[in-house]
């Protein structure tokens, strides 16, 4: 896991191998170039000899040497400029990548990381390249000179006398530039070059006999190559390359053909990173504020130079504003200049005119040629020059250095110590990193040969060779002198060096880390050098990462990430980050993801975006599904904007959807940014790789809500079109069929009209009955497809979200849908492809063409289709374009088109004994060719209405469907309400009325036939919103067809406000002159208040005018003889009273059975006449008098008998009274329309008043009372009883009834002369007439003796002298008699009297009665009394 | 002047269950840009307030993590929960009695049987308490 190829000791080694530099003729160039190849290049595989070596240190101790590798530099080449510097940097990074993953399971969750670093080391190996040699160190300066003449030449060794001087001229410079030399005198070694292809090897083997003899044999090689003829190429091709890998880095010298031609140069990368405005997620870096940090970085990665501005400031490296603020902190003007005139003089190169074009064209183009004319023989001549050289001629150069410089060091040990650095030892400080100390922080410049220097060149030429105990020791005390005098940079050096020394040896101490740590922040703070502290960092963390001490690694990497360089930065963060996952501790996952995602930034700061995506990349494995929602916002923002710019289109895509999550707290402008750039992003996806089935995207807005899926499969209420009725002002309503409103999962009401209607229509239940459904929804039964027919639509509505607190402006929505025609069902089963819209207009699709979702809403949209042949429809999704919310300035934005899917799961639990849940088929609609259509509209149908209204409704049925009906029924779960033309008196009980199509050709109603019924509606009784539900039922013609039969449903809501109140009682009378002379002749008076109950607070005024009463019952007219005030108008509130007069009809006109209607007209205006007395206003009033009766037989015993038998009851009456009115209702401002309707009052027993509808209307009897309840016609509700119908409960008759059932009244001659003197006592004969008010045969008792102190005296004290009771029945003073059902008796008595005056001639008279055969202990006392006075005048 | 501060519950699965971030009203323009760096500062910070709660018996832990300018304070509950502070100045007296507070504000939440451990704090009430003691010990 992110491992580096090399150990950190081999990766030291190779950091400090022995430069050697080489100078070489142009004839030898010329001879290389054969090859492709320049000689460093050719000679550079072979740098690293692999057998062992040796030397002797100063004490005489054989050091080995194994594996030393040397590096060979042109003596003309110079470490690139620093513009051309970092672009190396910046190549080796971007060429540089590992696909290759290991994943690491932390906790929970498992984190995939890069096998191998390759980036990062070459990164690593590239800077360390472009370092510039500095002065106070000696590893990067040549140790040798190697010159290379050709054989070609006329006279090789007078060249190589030329090429000494120059390389004198070169070492004599002053001051001293590049190249840098390790030492005055170093080691110079002759080659000559033999093209074997030129021939006259003869004359070069002389001419290197001359070398040899002037510059030692040991010094000399002879280098014979290019042994292979031109055009035989044939046999290495299968051989490696040995160049191919040194050569990569060999890139272009020339500047100026990227920076404007490539899009991908770093500078412009730098605006990418940002986010959209207004609030910038991640940094912004506008191209303009890119330059000077950049420049800054130039400078100080090629470590030219020390820029003075770019102290590092403690900055977020997230931070928007960082790159902005740094101030020109670049170095030099006139070093900035010289950086074009150095890069032209570089050893030309490959050329290759575009270095970000990726590694594979660069090598590809130049390998087959490496090489071409060396044989095996070749390659291992070069070997042993390289070996020859390092053995025979470095070794022991080396040896008799290092001899030399620890002589010079042990001599001049006493004097080094000079007087100078003394004094500053004892007054300077004596620490670095003081910055309030006056010495200018590098001020120590050391002369070349100095004294502290040769300790310092000691310790390097020993390191380089592999003696690292002396080294360190060199070191060691080098660092004290450094530290003496102040020297900085030279401490810093040291303490770097010695801290590698201890580490090489083998015996790293915590003081040597100490020594690490020192170095570094010297070179940091101090120095301002980071580039050195850089490289320090680098060695410093290989040593801590092979101790294990990855804490510490990762802290020093984080150190070294400043504003200066991004690159620099990021590859540290990277490698720090994963330093904290391979901590000692339980991994740092935490860190290691925060790490990533600062290495990602500054990857694409730096322009690095493929690293960059897969740093955000590794970081999100750690920050999924945490909920850390604006750290991911961020992270999914960097992946889609780095991803779209690789031309990563789906996982750009895939990101900013995630953005747009519902669970987002980002404000709404941010929101509006994502959703503008994912809109963008999509866009680009679509035009540039358009998904393969030429499918549109799926969009991850809005959210469908998928449950809410509903189907509704018939033509929309609201989408029929309505003609009104020609000549007629009255609206015409169109039934409410099913809406998707209807979706109470509990009303069961419809499917139990369907139930009875079937079973009405069919005249048999089917064996397993299943409603039919209209509308499929989550909470209905989904195991059957929705069938619907060719035409008609079917409408679909969803719900979608809009989560984001911006507008969603959507466009063009419209069902996605496959069909599959039924030719091709029957034709082979169910393979054939099913028919997408592109290809047929087999179905009409409908389009919404603009839709606004508001800001965090949720909104059902409706769309439909029309399929134009059947088949079976499959209803897919919904496709849109989704349009960026229009900004104020820019109109409309861009939009893309999209798709979503439906996934329907049925809520219905699966049966038991099956897993699986049933499957939902709402979506799969099956479409069958024909079916009849019924579409039903009611002409002069209003909402509100007075209680008791009744309203005429013209009901128009109109067959739009393709196939002819019949069999038309309507069922209705209140058919008290209505009443049909011509319907039969009580056929509709069951709320089920037929309604016959006889005018019809063959009884059926034919496509586009018309055919209208009228009928009657009557609000209820009570004010209250009352609901009509009707179900019509139709069946297709042809038996089998499907479907069978079809339905409509139509809901009407009525309003009914408060009309018309009547109380009405029965007072038995008697009238004494008809009782005379009409014995058999009994009366009723009948007071009966009307009361408009409209309230003065009300919407609506009526004014209510009384037609017409009428009176029904089996034994009782009404007699002319009324008080009627005609022409009265009831306002609001106020009363009428009227007095009636029933009288009991002849016996002989009475039949069982049978009720007789009278009727007084309240009004002169006749033309209303002959209308009232008919249809429908009986059949309403029957409908009214058969429910009270089944209603109260359902909850009272004791009346049922009285309803029944009518017999049992005593003082039972029974009649009813209807009050026809009108009225004139006022609606609001000035306009009115009229009324009619009637009100009906049950009056059962003589003298309890009733009253109805009732007074005070109570919640809970009211709703007990509707007569809109569903399907309280099936007895299943319970009528409570009526409030005036004398309720006892008992099975007695009440007291109250029992006293009623006799009335009698006495005639005696008003006044009477008698002469008390001729006689004492005057006898008056007085007539008593009995009347039996029951049908029962009864036994009265009549009692004149009764004590008068029973009699209550109440009455008479209302006379004034009291009319007196002082006389006694005489003669007949008790009788019994039985007296039969409505017959009369007269029984004749006689009251004597002592005196004249007034009396009461009730007095002392009483009538029991009790039925035949009952005890005598049985007879109740009948509460009626006579008032008859008697006036007895003396005649004197 | 008042530093900012931003205070995050974190659960046991690291997620974070209740977010608050408190600053001064002079200085809100910049706020914005860095809502989520906090939340990276503090998920970062999880790493040593797991490392540093084993070391000692107090349930406040003080400042756990430095990161440039911003310091990170946290303090873990008995039932280990973890109460996170990213401010950018020291004011560890004033933190300790915000953590203290909330750590009681917090045992009341979750005796509420309809709370399920871990689950996200939405609560008006607990929002305003955290409201009153940031502004009470934090932003004085």
């Amino acid at each position: 896991m992110a491992q580096c190829k090399l150990t950190p000791h081999e990766f030291i080694q190779n950091a400090f191998s022995p430069m050697v530099s080489v100078m070489c003729s142009p004839s030898v160039d010329q001879t290389c170039q054969k090859n492709n190849l320049s000689f460093i290049e050719m000679i550079q595989p072979f740098c690293k000899i692999n057998t062992e070596a040796h030397f002797r240190d100063p004490s005489g101790n054989t050091v080995t040497i194994r594996n030393l590798r040397i590096t060979m530099l042109d003596v003309n080449s110079r470490p690139p400029q620093p513009t051309l510097a970092r672009k190396f940097l910046n190549e080796s990074v971007s060429l540089a990548s590992s696909d290759r993953t290991s994943a690491l399971q932390i906790g929970n969750s498992a984190v995939d990381i890069p096998a191998s670093v390759p980036w990062f080391e070459a990164w690593r190996e590239t800077f360390l390249q472009v370092q510039f040699p500095s002065d106070h160190e000696f590893t990067k300066h040549y140790l040798s000179c190697i010159l290379v003449v050709s054989s070609v030449e006329s006279s090789p060794a007078d060249v190589l006398i030329q090429m000494n001087q120059q390389l004198q001229q070169l070492q004599n410079v002053t001051p001293a530039k590049l190249p840098k030399w390790f030492s005055p005198n170093v080691l110079r070694y002759y080659v000559l070059l033999h093209d074997a292809q030129e021939g006259g090897l003869e004359k070069a083997e002389c001419a290197f006999e001359n070398i040899k003899n002037t510059y030692g044999a040991a010094n000399c090689y002879f280098l014979q190559m290019n042994s292979r003829p031109p055009g035989q190429v044939d046999d290495q091709t299968h051989l490696p390359d040995p160049w191919s890998q040194f050569l990569i880095r060999h890139l272009d010298g020339q500047e100026g053909s990227d920076h404007d031609s490539s899009p991908r140069t770093p500078a412009e990368v730098g605006g990418l990173t940002g986010l959209p405005m207004p609030s910038r997620l991640a940094t912004e870096g506008s191209c303009d504020s890119d330059i000077s940090p950049k420049e800054t970085e130039l400078a100080q990665e090629a470590g030219e130079g020390t820029p003075s501005g770019a102290i590092t400031v403690t900055r977020h490296p997230l931070s928007p504003s960082a790159d902005s603020e740094v101030p020109g902190s670049f170095g030099p003007t006139s070093e900035r200049t010289s950086h074009m005139t150095d890069t032209v003089g570089l050893p030309p190169g490959h050329i290759n005119s575009n270095v970000w074009a990726g590694q594979g064209t660069c090598i590809g183009g130049s390998q087959a040629a490496h090489g071409a004319c060396l044989t095996a023989a070749d390659l291992d001549r070069l070997r042993t020059l390289v070996q020859d050289f390092c053995i025979k001629a470095l070794l022991p150069h080396v040896e008799r250095q290092v001899q030399q410089l620890s002589d010079a060091v042990s001599n001049k040990k006493g004097v080094s110590r000079s007087l100078l650095s003394a004094t500053k030892r004892w007054f300077g400080s004596n620490k670095p990193g003081m910055p309030n100390v006056n010495t200018p922080t590098n001020a120590m410049i050391y002369a070349s040969d100095a004294s502290e220097l040769q300790l310092r060149r000691l310790g390097d030429l020993c390191f380089m060779f592999g003696h690292y105990a002396l080294a360190f020791q060199a070191y060691h005390s080098a660092k004290r002198d450094f530290s003496a005098d102040q020297a900085w940079l030279y401490y810093a050096g040291a303490l770097e060096m010695a801290a590698l020394s201890a580490f090489m040896q083998g015996e790293p101490t915590r003081k040597a880390q100490e020594y690490m740590e020192e170095s570094i922040v010297t070179y940091l703070n101090s120095c301002k050098m980071p580039q050195f502290a850089t490289r320090a960092t680098l060695l410093s963390t290989e040593c801590l990462k092979g101790r294990g001490l990855y804490g510490e690694a990762a802290q020093q990497f984080i150190r070294m990430t400043s504003e200066d360089s991004d690159l620099r930065s990021a590859l540290l963060l990277e490698q720090a980050a994963y330093c904290f996952l391979k901590a000692a501790r339980p991994c740092m996952a935490r860190k290691y993801a925060f790490h990533a995602v600062l290495a990602g930034h500054r990857f694409s700061k730096a322009g690095q975006r493929r690293h960059a995506l897969r740093c955000y990349r590794q970081a999100y494995q750690v920050y999924e599904n945490k909920s850390w929602s604006l750290a991911e916002d961020h992270i999914h923002f960097t992946i889609g904007r780095q991803a779209a710019n690789l031309k990563l289109m789906a996982e750009s895509v895939k990101a900013f959807a995630r953005l747009l999550s519902p669970l987002s707290r980002q404000t709404a402008a941010q929101q509006a940014a994502f959703l503008r750039e994912y809109v963008s992003i999509q866009q680009q996806q679509v035009s540039e790789e358009p998904l393969t089935d030429g499918s549109i995207p799926e969009l991850p807005l809005p959210i469908v809500e998928q449950n809410s899926v509903r189907v509704l499969v018939g033509p929309l209420p609201c989408s029929t079109s309505v003609t009104p009725v020609v000549g007629s002002n009255s609206p015409t309503v169109p039934a409410s069929g099913v809406t998707f409103e209807d979706d109470d999962p509990d009303t069961a009401k419809w499917p139990k009209l369907e139930e009875m209607l079937i079973t009405a229509a069919q005249k048999q239940l089917p064996m397993i009955f299943k409603p039919t459904i209209q509308m499929f929804s989550n909470y209905t039964d989904n195991s059957r497809n929705p069938v619907s027919i060719v035409g008609e639509p079917v409408s679909v509505q969803v719900k979608l979200v809009n989560p984001l607190q911006v507008s969603l402006p959507l466009h063009d929505l419209q069902l996605l849908w496959s069909m599959r025609p039924t030719a091709l069902i029957s034709a082979d089963g169910s393979a054939a492809a099913p028919v997408t819209p592109s290809t047929q207009g087999t179905v009409e699709a409908q389009v919404l063409p603009s839709l606004l979702l508001p800001a965090d809403s949720c909104q059902p949209v409706v769309l439909s289709l029309t399929p134009r042949s059947s088949g079976e429809l499959h209803i897919l999704g919904i496709t849109y374009s989704l349009s960026v919310p229009a900004t104020d300035a820019s109109g409309p934005g861009a939009s893309v088109c999209g798709r979503q899917l439906f996934h329907v799961h049925s809520r219905a639990r699966p049966q038991k004994g099956r897993k699986e849940p049933l499957p939902d088929k709402r979506l799969q609609v099956q479409v069958v060719p024909t079916a009849p259509c019924l579409q039903v509209n009611f002409v002069g149908q209003s909402s509100d209405m007075l209680c008791g209204e009744v309203q005429q409704v013209v009901m128009e049925f109109r067959n739009i469907g393709s196939a002819p009906l019949s069999t038309l029924h309507v069922a209705s779960s209140a058919p008290e309400l209505f009443v049909f033309e011509g319907e039969q008196v009580g056929s509709a009980v069951n709320g089920i009325v037929h309604i016959p199509l006889t005018k019809l050709a063959g009884k059926q109603l034919g496509v586009g036939q018309v055919h209208k019924t009228t009928f009657w509606v009557r609000a209820p009784d009570v004010p209250m919103e009352a609901t009509l539900d009707l179900l019509f039922y139709y069946e297709n013609v042809v038996n089998s067809a499907v479907p069978r039969y079809r339905l409509v449903r139509h809901q009407w809501i009525l309003n009914a406000s408060a009309g018309l109140q009547l109380t009405a009682s029965a007072l038995p009378s008697c009238n004494s002159h008809q009782a005379v002379t009409r014995s058999s002749t009994r009366l009723l008076n009948l007071p009966l208040q009307a009361k408009n109950l409209n309230q003065v607070q009300d919407s609506i005024m009526t004014e209510v005018s009384l037609v017409q009463i009428l009176l029904a019952s089996t034994e009782w007219q009404l007699s002319q003889q009324a008080v009627l005030p005609k022409g009265v108008q009831l306002q609001a509130q106020e009363k009428m009273y009227f007095l009636l007069q029933a009288s009991r009809l002849e016996d002989k006109a009475l039949v069982a059975g049978k009720e007789n209607i009278s009727h007084l007209w309240l009004t002169e205006n006749s033309e209303l006449q002959p209308v009232l007395i008919k249809s429908p206003y009986l059949d309403f009033f029957d409908r009214y008098v058969h429910r009270k009766g089944c209603g109260d037989a359902a909850s009272e015993p004791s009346v049922e008998q009285g309803c029944g038998e009518g017999t049992n009851e005593p003082g039972l009456v029974d009649l009813c009274l209807l009050v026809q009115w009108q009225a004139s209702v006022v609606i609001g401002q000035g306009a009115r329309r009229s009324a009619v309707g009637q009100t009906c009052i049950l009056v059962r027993h003589a003298g309890v008043p009733a009253s109805w509808p009732p007074a005070i209307p109570q919640t809970g009897s009211m709703q007990a009372l509707s007569p809109s309840w569903p399907l309280s016609s099936f007895g299943v509700e319970t009528t409570p009883a009526l409030p005036a119908s004398g309720n006892t409960g008992e099975r007695f008759p009440a007291l109250e009834a029992l006293q009623k059932l006799v009335i009698f009244t006495i005639s005696h001659p008003p006044r009477v002369m008698h002469d008390f003197k001729s006689s004492r006592l005057c006898v008056v004969p007085v007539q008593l007439l009995l009347q039996n008010c029951s049908q029962q045969q009864l036994l009265v008792k009549i009692n004149t003796l009764s004590n008068s102190n029973m009699q209550p005296a109440n009455k008479s004290q209302l006379y004034s002298p009291h009319s007196s009771a002082a006389f006694r029945w005489v003669g007949l003073a008790k009788a019994w008699l039985e007296l039969p059902g409505h017959a009369s008796a007269t029984v004749a008595l006689a009251a004597a009297l002592g005196s004249p005056g007034t009396f009461d001639m009730g007095a002392h008279l009483e009538v029991w009665c009790c039925e035949p055969g009952a005890p005598a202990a049985n007879a109740v006392s009948q509460s009626w009394r006579v008032e008859s006075a008697l006036i007895v005048s003396s005649m004197s | 002047m008042a530093g900012s501060y931003y205070f995050v519950i974190v659960g046991h699965s690291d997620n974070p269950i209740f977010e608050m971030e408190f600053a001064p009203t002079n200085k809100e323009a910049k706020k914005e840009d860095h809502r989520h760096l906090n939340q990276f500062i503090a998920h970062a910070a999880l790493d040593l307030v797991d490392e540093h709660m084993w070391k000692t018996n107090s349930m406040y832990l003080k400042s756990v993590d430095k990161f440039n300018q911003w310091f990170v304070s946290a303090f873990v509950t008995a039932s280990h929960m973890r109460f996170v502070m990213v401010h950018d100045m020291k004011n560890e007296e004033g933190i300790k009695n915000f953590f203290m507070e909330m750590y009681e504000t917090y045992i009341k939440y979750s005796m509420n049987p309809f709370y399920k451990l871990n689950a996200p704090i939405k609560s008006p009430a607990f929002e305003r308490k955290a409201q009153f003691y940031g502004k009470k010990y934090l932003i004085c």
